[in-house]
C-alpha cells in the first residue's frame, strides 16, 4: 500500500512562465526512505511543499493533478488529519521558528494537534534527548547558532511522531557527527516504527546507505526513479556519494556501500602503497626543506596580515570564543571546521566587528577595532550563514548592482559575468525572495564576491549547493585565492575543504584545538576527515584527484 | 446579509450613545459607556474573525502589516501627528479589502501602543485606524492612480482626526455642548491638517512601491486549481 | 530564560490577573470620586514598586504631567462654570473647579496607565499566549506574531545595517536628510521582508497543524485557591461599584468641590481596593516555594 501517491502533478508559481513541477507521478510505500535528489533549483523543495500542502496554500500559483495521502486526496483531507499524518522540516530552519524558547517551540506542534498535556512534556524532552540537545532546552530560539536551530526544528518534527516525515536538506548545517547521528536516528525510526521518510538532500553520503528508493528531479520532471543498484548503473555521478564516485571511477561493478568499496580498494594496494610512499616522501621533503624558510618568513610577516590575539567573545555568561590566537597569512585558503555551536560564526563576526570582543584583531598592524565599518568593508568581504540576510532588492540584478553602487563602480559587464559564473543569470529579473535555497546561497556569495575584496569571509557557503555547483564554487574560490587574496571559510563539508583549502582550523567548544596544513589536520580525524582518507584506510590521500593519481 | 445585520448590530451602541449624547453626556459614566461600546465593536469584529474561515495566511498578513505600521510610527513620534500608519492602513485596506483593513488598523494601534504606552486612548485609536482601513477597502476593485489614492489618504487623515477629537471632547471637556465640541474641533484643525498632509506625502512617495509588495502577497494568498 | 527563572515564574493565573485589572480599570473609568482614584493609584504604585518597575513609574509621570497641564489650561480657558472664582478677565470667571476637574481627569489617565503597566509586569507573555490560544487561537496568533515581529523588525534593521555596512553602504552620512534618504529603501525592504517572514512562520505553523482543532496546553498553569479568591473578590468589588453608581453615592461632581468627597460607600470601596495590596504582597514574598512544581 502506498502511503503517498502523486498523480500527474503540475505546479506553476505565480508570475512564472515555466512550471516548477511537471507531470510528477510518484509512490512511496509505508516505512520507506525515499531520497529526492537533483540540482539546485530542480524543484525538490517545491515537491516536498506540495506534499505537505504548503504549496499552493502559501505560494499561490496554478496547481493541477492529485496527491493522495494514505489514499485520501489532500484536497478533502482535514487539516487535523494531515497535521497528524505529516510532519516536515523545510530548508531554512531560521525562518520556521514560532516560539521564543526551545522547549515551547517543540511543544508548539504537539499542542496544535491536541496531544494530551501529560504526554507533551515527555515527548518534548525525549526528542531533545534524541538529538542530544538537552542543554538547549531553556535557551532563547533567536540566540541559537545555525546548526542548533536546525536541530531544534528536527526535534520538533520528530516529537510529532507522525506517519510521514518530510525533510528538506535536514543536515545542511549540521556538523559531521550530528549529521551522522541524525541519519542513524531517522533510519531507526523508519525501520523500527515503520515511518515513511521523504528526504531531499545534497549531502547524500550518509543518507545513501539508508535509502530504499531514489528519485532524481531535473527541471521539475522526474528523470530517475529506482533503487540503489539501478541508480549505480546510471550516469548521475553528480548525485552519488563520494565513495560511489570512486567506485564508478575505478569501474567496480557492484559496489553498494562504504565498506565494500573500502575492501575493494584494498585490492589496489600494490599500486597504492608505492605511490603513497612516494607521495609522502615528496611531501615530507618539501615540508622540511621549506620549513626553515617558512619559519623565517613567518617571523617576518607575523605582525603583518590579519592577526587575532587573545580574542574572546561571551554572550551573556556563555563563552563562545575563548582566547583565540591566530595569524592568517596573505594568499591562503583557510577552512574552519568544528561542531555546531563551536563559535565558528562568532569568530568571523568578530573580525568584521559585528560582535563585541575582548582582545585584538589587527590587519597589517592596524587595529580593526579602530577602523570604521565602511572602511573595513572595502578590504574584508563577509557573507553570513543566512543567505536571506542578503536579499533586499526587487530583482537579482539590482541586488548585485547595489554592492557595486556602494563602491561607486559602474560596470555592468562585471554584474553579468558574475551572474553567469554562479549560474543565476536566467533569474536576473526575478525577485530574489522567490529563489530556491541553493540559488539564494549563490546570490549571497555573488553579491559580496563581486566587489573583489582583499580578504573574504564565508560562513558555510556550501550550504544547499549541489555537487557541480559546489565544485565550480571551489574553483572560483581557488582562483580568487591564487590571485593573491585571502579566504577564510566555514564549512561542514570536509571533502570540500580537503579539495580546495590550504590550511584548516579546528574549533571545538570555543577553543582552537588544532591549526595547520590540511593534511596534518585531517590525518588523525575521526569525524573531521575526508571520505577518501577514510576509504583509503587512513593512508595519506585526501581527495578524489589524489586517489586517481595514485591508482593510474 | 447576515454580515450587514451583524455590522449594524455592532455599531449600534456607539451610534445610539452619540445620538442621545445630549441627555447622557453630563453623567460621569458617559465616557466609560462610550469607551465600552468602542470596545464592543472591537470585540465583535475579532470574535467574528475568530469564528470566520480566515486562516493562517490572513493572520500572517494582518499581523505583519499591522506590526509594520506600528513600528513605522515609532521613528515619527517626534514630529507631532505625522506618521505613516494611516497611509499604510488605507493601502492595506485597498489591497486586501475592508474587513482585513479594519483589523489591520486596530492591530497597528494596539501594537504600537505596547511600545509607546497603552492608555484609555487605545480603543479610540483602534477604532479610528480601523475605520481608515475599512475606507481603503471601499475602493479595492482596481488599483487607484496615485493622485486619487493620495487624496483618499488625505481624507482619511481627517476622519482619523474626527474620531480622536471625539475622544478628547468626551475625556477632557466638562460641558459637552455644541460650542465646546466646535471649539475642540477647530483647535484640532492644524493637527489634523498636518496629519493629512503627511499622509498625502507618504502616499505620493511610497504608494507604487508598497502597492506592488502587497499585491505580490495578494497573489500568494490566492491560488488556482485546475 | 534559564532554568531558575523558569521555575520561579508568575504566581497568579493569567486570568485572575486580567479580571482584577479590568475590574479596576472599569472602576477608575467610571468614577470621578477622588478617594477611589487615590486608592487605586496607591494600589498600582505599590505593585509597581514591589515589582521594581521604577522606570514605568517615571514614564507614567512623564505622560501624566503634560496632559495634566494642558487639560488644566484648556478647561480653565474654555469652561467658566463653578463658584470658586480665582480671577475675572474680560467678563469671564476663571474658576478653581475647572482645574480640579482637569486634574481628576488626568489622574484617571495616570491610574489607567499604571494599571496597564501592572498588567504588563505581572503577566508572563508566553503563558498568556498558551492560555489564550486555547480560547481564541486566531487572535492570539495575530498578537503573538506581532509581538514577535516587532522586535524582529528592529533586529532586521540591525542585520540589514550590518550586512549593508559589509556591503559598503556608508551609514555615517553627514546631514540628517541624507540619513533619511538612506533609510527610505530600508522601509520597503522591511515591509516585504516581514511579510515574507510572517508567511514563513505562518506556513510553518500551518504545516505543524496550528488551527487544526482544539489545542492542548503544555506547561499548563493550574488554578489555585488564590486565583478563585482574586476573581471572586474582583466580582464583588465590581458589583459593589455598580450598586454604588446606581445609588449615586459615589458620584462626585467637581463643580461641587467639597461636597460628597467622603461618603461611606466611597470609603468602603477605597478600602476594598487597598486590600488587594495585601493579597499581592503576601503572594510575592512567601509564594515562591509552593509554585515550584506546578
Ligand atoms: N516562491 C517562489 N516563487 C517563484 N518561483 C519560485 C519560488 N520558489 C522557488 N521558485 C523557483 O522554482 C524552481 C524550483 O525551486 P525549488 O525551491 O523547488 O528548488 P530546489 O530543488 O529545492 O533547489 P535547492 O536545492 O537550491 O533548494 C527554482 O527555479 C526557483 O527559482
Ligand atoms: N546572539 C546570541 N546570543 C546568545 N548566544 C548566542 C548568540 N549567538 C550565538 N550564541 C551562542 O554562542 C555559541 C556559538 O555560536 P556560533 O553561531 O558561533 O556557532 P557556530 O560554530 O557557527 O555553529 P553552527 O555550526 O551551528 O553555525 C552557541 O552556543 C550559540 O548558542
Ligand atoms: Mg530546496
Ligand atoms: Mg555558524
Amino acid at each position: 500500500m502506498s502511503i503517498v501517491n502523486i498523480k500527474g502533478l503540475n505546479y506553476t508559481y505565480p508570475d512564472e512562465d515555466e512550471p516548477a513541477l511537471k507531470d510528477i507521478n510518484l509512490k512511496a510505500d509505508k516505512g520507506e526512505i525515499l531520497l529526492v535528489l537533483g540540482t539546485s533549483g530542480s524543484g525538490k523543495s517545491t515537491l516536498l511543499k506540495a506534499i505537505t500542502g504548503a504549496v499552493p496554500n502559501f505560494y499561490g500559483g496554478i496547481i493541477e493533478g492529485y496527491i493522495y495521502i494514505n489514499e485520501k486526496s489532500v484536497k478533502t483531507i482535514s487539516h487535523r488529519e494531515r497535521a497528524h499524518m505529516i510532519s516536515a522540516v523545510f530548508q531554512d530552519p531560521e525562518k520556521q521558528i514560532v516560539m521564543n524558547t526551545v522547549h515551547k517551540e517543540i511543544a508548539f506542534s504537539l499542542e496544535n494537534i491536541g496531544v494530551p498535556e501529560k504526554q507533551i512534556k515527555r515527548r518534548v524532552f525525549e526528542s531533545l534527548q534524541f538529538l542530544n540537545i538537552l542543554d538547549l532546552t531553556y535557551k532563547k530560539t533567536d540566540e541559537l547558532s545555525g546548526g542548533e536551530k536546525q536541530k531544534v526544528e528536527l526535534a520538533a518534527c520528530i516529537a510529532m511522531n507522525s506517519e510521514i516525515i518530510v525533510l528538506d536538506e535536514p543536515t545542511s548545517q549540521l556538523d559531521p557527527q550530528s549529521a551522522e547521528e541524525l541519519i542513524y536516528l531517522v533510519k531507526k525510526i523508519s525501520s523500527e516504527l515503520g515511518k515513511t521518510i521523504i528526504v531531499a538532500e545534497q549531502r547524500v553520503d550518509k543518507w545513501f546507505d539508508a535509502a530504499e528508493k531514489i528519485m532524481v528531479l531535473e527541471e521539475g520532471s522526474i528523470v530517475f526513479y529506482g533503487d540503489r543498484t539501478e541508480f549505480y548503473n546510471t550516469d548521475f555521478i553528480d548525485f552519488m556519494p563520494q565513495y560511489l564516485r570512486i567506485a564508478k571511477e575505478l569501474k567496480f561493478d557492484s559496489a553498494m556501500d562504504f565498506q565494500s568499496v573500502r575492501k575493494k580498494l584494498e585490492n589496489h594496494d600494490i599500486f597504492f602503497s608505492d605511490c603513497i610512499a612516494a607521495d609522502c616522501n615528496e611531501n615530507d621533503d618539501t615540508e622540511k626543506s621549506s620549513s626553515i624558510f617558512n619559519m623565517f618568513k613567518r617571523k617576518k610577516e607575523e605582525n603583518e596580515y590579519l592577526k587575532l590575539k587573545n580574542v574572546s567573545v561571551a554572550y551573556h555568561s556563555n563563552i563562545a570564543l575563548n582566547e583565540i590566537n591566530i595569524n592568517f597569512e596573505k594568499n591562503k585558503f583557510y577552512t574552519i571546521l568544528g561542531e555546531n555551536g563551536a563559535g565558528k560564526s562568532t569568530l568571523l563576526k568578530s573580525i568584521v566587528k559585528l560582535v563585541p570582543y575582548k582582545g585584538s584583531i589587527t590587519y597589517i598592524g592596524r587595529s580593526l577595532q579602530k577602523i570604521n565599518s565602511y572602511d573595513i568593508a572595502k578590504v574584508i568581504g563577509y557573507v553570513s550563514q543566512n543567505p536571506n540576510d542578503y536579499i533586499s532588492k526587487d530583482t537579482v540584478y539590482e541586488e548585485i548592482k547595489f554592492t557595486l553602487d556602494n563602491f561607486k563602480i559602474d560596470d555592468s559587464s562585471r554584474i553579468e559575468s558574475i551572474l553567469k559564473d554562479f549560474k543565476i543569470y536566467q533569474y536576473k529579473d526575478k525577485n530574489p525572495r522567490d529563489l530556491s535555497g541553493g540559488e539564494k546561497q549563490r546570490l549571497a556569495i555573488a553579491s559580496v564576491l563581486v566587489m573583489n575584496p582583499e580578504i573574504l569571509l564565508l560562513d558555510e557557503p556550501t550550504r544547499g549547493l549541489d555537487y557541480s555547483n559546489k565544485k565550480e564554487l571551489g574553483h572560483m574560490l581557488r582562483k580568487f585565492v591564487d590571485s593573491g587574496r585571502t579566504l577564510i571559510m566555514i564549512t561542514h563539508d570536509i571533502d570540500f575543504a580537503a579539495d580546495f583549502s590550504d590550511d584548516i582550523l579546528l574549533l571545538i567548544n570555543g577553543e582552537l584545538v588544532q591549526y595547520g596544513n590540511k593534511r596534518e589536520v585531517l590525518k588523525e580525524g575521526m569525524y573531521y576527515t575526508s571520505t577518501v582518507h577514510k576509504l583509503a584506510g587512513y593512508r595519506d590521500v585526501y581527495t578524489l584527484d589524489e586517489l586517481k593519481g595514485c591508482i593510474k | 446579509m447576515m454580515k450587514r445585520i451583524l455590522f449594524l448590530f455592532t455599531i449600534m451602541p456607539l451610534a445610539l450613545l452619540i445620538i442621545f449624547s445630549g441627555r447622557l453626556s453630563s453623567k460621569s459614566y458617559y465616557g466609560a459607556l462610550v469607551a465600552l461600546s468602542a470596545f464592543f465593536i472591537i470585540f465583535v469584529s475579532y470574535f467574528y474573525f475568530e469564528k470566520s474561515k480566515k486562516g493562517i495566511k490572513d493572520i500572517a498578513v494582518i499581523a505583519t502589516i499591522g506590526s509594520f505600521a506600528a513600528v513605522s510610527r515609532v521613528p515619527f513620534v517626534i514630529i507631532p501627528n505625522v506618521q505613516p500608519v494611516t497611509f499604510i492602513v488605507v493601502l492595506a485596506g485597498s489591497v486586501f479589502g475592508s474587513y482585513t483593513g479594519f483589523l489591520i488598523g486596530t492591530i497597528s494601534a494596539f501594537v504600537s501602543n505596547i511600545f509607546l504606552g497603552q492608555g484609555p486612548w487605545t480603543p479610540w485609536q483602534m477604532i479610528a485606524w480601523g475605520t481608515a482601513g475599512a475606507i481603503g477597502g471601499i475602493f479595492s476593485k482596481n488599483k487607484l492612480p496615485v493622485e486619487a489614492f493620495s487624496i483618499l489618504c488625505f481624507a482619511a487623515g481627517f476622519i482619523y482626526g474626527f474620531i480622536m477629537n471625539l475622544w478628547c471632547v468626551l475625556g477632557f471637556v466638562k460641558t459637552i455642548n455644541f460650542t465646546s465640541i466646535a471649539l475642540t474641533y477647530i483647535n484640532a484643525v492644524p493637527f489634523d491638517l498636518a496629519h493629512s498632509i503627511g499622509n498625502f506625502l507618504f502616499a505620493i512617495v511610497f504608494y507604487d512601491k508598497f502597492y506592488n509588495i502587497l499585491a505580490r502577497f495578494y497573489r500568494k494568498v490566492n491560488y488556482i486549481e485546475k | 530564560m534559564d532554568r531558575g527563572a523558569f521555575l520561579n515564574k508568575i504566581k497568579f493565573h493569567v486570568l485572575s490577573l486580567i479580571v482584577l485589572n479590568i475590574t479596576l480599570m472599569i472602576v477608575v473609568f467610571s468614577t470621578d470620586q477622588p478617594l477611589i482614584l487615590l486608592s487605586s493609584l496607591i494600589l498600582a504604585l505599590s505593585i509597581l514598586i514591589v515589582k521594581n518597575r521604577k522606570k514605568n513609574i517615571d514614564l507614567g509621570l512623564k505622560i501624566f504631567l503634560p496632559i495634566a497641564v494642558v487639560t488644566s489650561i484648556v478647561n480653565f480657558l474654555l469652561v467658566d462654570a463653578g463658584t470658586h472664582v480665582i480671577f475675572r478677565l474680560f467678563n469671564r470667571s476663571f474658576t478653581l473647579e475647572t482645574v480640579v476637574y482637569a486634574l481628576i481627569m488626568s489622574l484617571k489617565i495616570l491610574v489607567v496607565i499604571y494599571l496597564f503597566y501592572c498588567l504588563d509586569c505581572t503577566i508572563d507573555s508566553d503563558e498568556a499566549v498558551s492560555y489564550f490560544s486555547r480560547k481564541a487561537p486566531k487572535v492570539t496568533l495575530i498578537l503573538l506574531l506581532c509581538i514577535k515581529l516587532v522586535p524582529n523588525m528592529k533586529k532586521r534593521i540591525r542585520t540589514l545595517n550590518d550586512v549593508y555596512v559589509t556591503r559598503g553602504v556608508n551609514f555615517t552620512g553627514e546631514s540628517k536628510r541624507e540619513k533619511i534618504k538612506a533609510n527610505i529603501p530600508v522601509m520597503s525592504i522591511l515591509l516585504s521582508d516581514s511579510l515574507d517572514n510572517a508567511f514563513d512562520i505562518g506556513e510553518s505553523a500551518y504545516v505543524r497543524g496550528f488551527l487544526s482543532s482544539n489545542r492542548t496546553q503544555y506547561d499548563k498553569k493550574r488554578f489555585h485557591f488564590i486565583d478563585f479568591a482574586v476573581i471572586t473578590y474582583s466580582c464583588i468589588l465590581l458589583v459593589f461599584h455598580v450598586v454604588n453608581i446606581v445609588k449615586g453615592t459615589i458620584i462626585y461632581d467637581s463643580y461641587d468641590l467639597f461636597n460628597k468627597i467622603i461618603s461611606f460607600d466611597a470609603s468602603a470601596e477605597s478600602i476594598m481596593i487597598l486590600l488587594v495590596i495585601i493579597i499581592f504582597l503576601n503572594k510575592t514574598f512567601k509564594g515562591d516555594e509552593d509554585n515550584v512544581n506546578c
